[in-house]
């Protein structure tokens, strides 16, 4: 019995011990220590190392203040934030997807910069200004763009030369785009001309969005209250898609054949350029995205917007102060060039130095550079992924013959308004 | 005459007779059985030793380059030894809880009477159908009110507890026969003394049981320490495999080298067990 309640005694304290410890760890804040503040985001890779240099930097240049750089896996950030809103452990602040803004500023967890922009000298026009809506909710602006990315045409140099094409002229309309993916096409070998995105999901939705700005038709309509793609301009995106699927130069497939060498052109994000630079098995380059002849050049964008979440008006102004300096011209200049993401400000997209670099080390960033400026937003209402789900839903029938494209845009049209609504 | 008999009967007739169709049958089947259990497995080992340039070559199934480097660099991508100590740590904590608290009330739900005893059991039985989900903002709340975010305590203490391994054991406990217990009682065991002397030396494969799903529920968890850590300190591995998986694309073959690693201990675990579940039903006496 003796050892029955000896063993009992120490798993007790092996499980209690935990507690006292926890409990002991409790540090009372002190006057004189540096304000200290939890930054959450998901840069991983050289982009996680970037920041976490940035941060290191910052601190050693502010001794009042100590940033602690947290890495919150992209899954893992969305989920954590709503945590933090139900009522949590909040960070004082943090940088997310661009597309979880309205959602976040409508949960009423971040503060608003109107304040702090109008009191400081922030220089708010240099910031392009589709960057600027996304953070826009109520007419309160909830946070500041501190990287993005966009959409241009990547071309395997390879298939298109074997294909007897001139890889140094690569198409600037969709009627040269059409052409030129239908000779590059080979079904024999399994290689489509111009890869689409036509699984479900925003893959699909946010690349039709880049044929449709360009075709000149709009998204939602300008009060954000219901469905405008439901026009000619969205019937002409929809019908160019199937075009191309009847003309033999896409045949329906698993997004990812470009990586593969099975796809002679894609239109993928600027961020790829990194990846396939040292992954893909084969010669590629980049271009801009070929739009009507009658239309307009457009692409559509990504990237993160950073924002505060701190209760506490001390930290709220230290955190304001970091982002104040995180997008600032000289620091984002620096981080676009460690990062290869876009530039967010026009001043560091014009600057000499950042186009020189460009030019000695990834010449194929240029025409996602020089595109920034054509970007537009994602819609930015907090149902915007259900709302993506069902209209890529509606589009995928479209595109496997099950409607006519009227049918699936007045179908897609009318589940979008009931969600709007 | 005789001569020519033979000779048939090594034919090639008499050949196919003596091959054990049967046997062979059931083997392919097991094989092919096996064979589907095991690619997965075999896919992830294969995009483990995948030097990066060929991932996006098509697919194969055996491995024919070997990058071991690919684990040594999922290892240094972020603090692993810290988190498997973590993972140690908490899983340690969850199996040991779990066997005991769970011991303890299935014997008094099996064997004690007291008002309320059907009752009860049939609540607890009961949360088993409510889903963590529901339930995983509140218990984020208390946890977080309680000053426990980033600690052991919130990985472990919520979760010494399991419905599924009362009714586990409450089960088992039904079968070894109340004799032993009265024979105890009358050479002047305690309650207590009945549970560790008698009940618990003959619940080996029980108790085995249990502890196996408790470590593979505790090691794969993922919500639960992902919701009450922030701290990178107190992380877990399934946490730190998340980190493969970014915005800007998925490391395949870190995520792949460091999954292989985070399966071992499950595999040892296994194996272990396996051994001392066998023998402990040899000397329980109570096989069939």
């Amino acid at each position: 019995m003796k050892r029955l309640f000896l063993v009992l005694a120490i798993i007790t304290v092996l499980v209690v011990a935990p507690v006292l410890h926890s409990t002991g760890a409790i540090r009372p804040a002190s006057a004189q220590e540096p304000v200290k503040l939890t930054f959450w985001n998901y840069w991983d890779g050289k982009n996680g190392e970037t920041i976490q240099a940035l941060v290191d930097r910052y601190n050693a240049e502010h001794p009042d203040v100590e940033i602690e750089n947290v890495f919150v896996g992209w899954n893992e950030l969305l989920p954590k934030l709503q945590l933090a809103v139900a009522g949590g452990d909040r960070p004082d602040l943090a940088a997310a997807d661009m597309v979880w803004m309205p959602y976040l500023a409508k949960s009423g967890a971040l503060v608003p910069l109107d304040g702090f922009i109008a009191a400081s000298e922030i220089a708010i026009d240099d910031f392009y200004p589709a960057l600027l809506n996304v953070n826009t909710y109520d007419d309160q602006m909830y946070g500041l763009p501190v990287s993005t990315n966009n959409l241009e045409l990547f071309i395997n140099t390879d298939l298109v030369a074997a294909a007897g094409l001139d890889p140094a002229a690569p198409p600037t309309t969709w009627a040269e785009l059409m052409d030129y993916a239908t000779q590059c096409a080979n079904p024999d070998e399994g290689i489509v001309g111009m890869e689409l995105y036509t699984q479900t999901g925003e893959g699909l939705t946010w690349q039709y969005q880049v044929y449709l700005w360009q075709a000149g038709g709009d998204f939602l309509s300008e009060d954000l209250s219901q469905a405008a793609f439901n026009s000619d301009a969205g019937l002409r995106a929809l019908q160019y898609w199937l075009d191309l699927i009847d003309a033999g130069a896409y045949a329906i497939s698993d997004w990812g054949l470009f990586g593969q060498g099975q796809a002679c052109m894609v239109m993928d994000g600027s961020w790829m350029v990194g990846i396939w630079a040292d992954t893909a098995p084969f010669e590629w380059t980049t271009a801009k995205m070929p739009y009507p002849e009658d239309g307009e050049p457009a692409t559509n964008m990504g990237g993160e917007h950073i924002f505060i979440m701190s209760n506490d008006e001390a930290r709220q102004q230290a955190a304001w102060d970091f982002i104040q300096w995180v997008t600032s011209a000289e620091v984002q200049l620096e981080w676009d060039m460690e990062t290869g993401f876009m530039p967010i400000r026009d001043s560091v997209a014009t600057n000499p130095d950042f186009q020189t670099w460009i030019e000695e080390n990834e010449p194929r960033l240029m025409p996602f550079v020089e595109m920034q400026q054509y970007a537009h937003n994602r819609p930015p209402v907090e149902q915007y992924s259900e709302l993506s789900d069902v209209f890529s839903a509606m589009i995928e029938r479209a595109i496997y013959g099950q409607m006519s494209p009227q049918e699936a845009l007045d179908a897609a049209a009318a589940a979008v308004n009931s969600l709007l609504r | 005459m005789s001569a020519v008999t033979a000779r048939l009967e090594h034919g090639p007739g008499a050949l196919l007779r003596r091959v054990p169709w049967s046997k062979l049958l059931i083997h392919l089947v097991l094989l092919s059985g096996a064979f589907v259990m095991v690619v997965p497995f075999l896919w992830m080992v294969t995009l483990s030793l995948k030097p990066l340039e060929l991932t996006n070559q098509p697919p194969y199934l055996f491995p024919s380059t070997f990058e071991f480097a690919n684990y040594s660099r999922a290892w240094d991508a972020a603090p692993f030894a810290r988190y498997y100590l973590n993972s140690i740590v908490m899983t340690g904590g969850i199996v040991v809880g779990q066997v005991i608290f769970s011991s303890l009330a299935a014997y008094a739900f099996a064997r004690l009477h007291f008002p309320g005893r059907d009752v009860l059991f049939m609540l607890f039985l009961g949360t088993m159908m409510v889903p963590f989900h529901v339930i995983l903002i509140p218990s984020y709340l208390i946890v977080d009110r309680l000053g426990w975010i980033d600690s052991y305590t919130a990985l472990i203490v919520p979760r010494m507890v399991s419905a599924f391994g009362i009714f586990l054991l409450r089960q088992y406990y039904q079968g070894i026969p109340r004799e032993l217990d009265e024979a105890a009682m009358i050479d002047g065991a305690s309650r207590l003394g009945i549970w560790w002397r008698i009940i618990v030396p003959l619940s080996g494969p029980g108790l085995a049981t249990l502890g196996i799903f408790a470590f593979m529920f505790a090691w794969n968890d993922f919500l639960w320490p992902l919701v009450v850590t922030n701290d990178p300190d107190m992380r877990t591995v399934q946490l730190g495999l998340a980190m493969f998986q970014g915005r800007y694309g998925t490391q395949w073959t870190l995520l792949m080298a460091g999954t292989v690693t985070a399966t071992l201990p499950t595999l040892l675990v296994f194996l272990l067990s396996q051994r001392w579940f066998i023998q402990s039903v040899a000397q329980s006496g109570l096989k069939g």
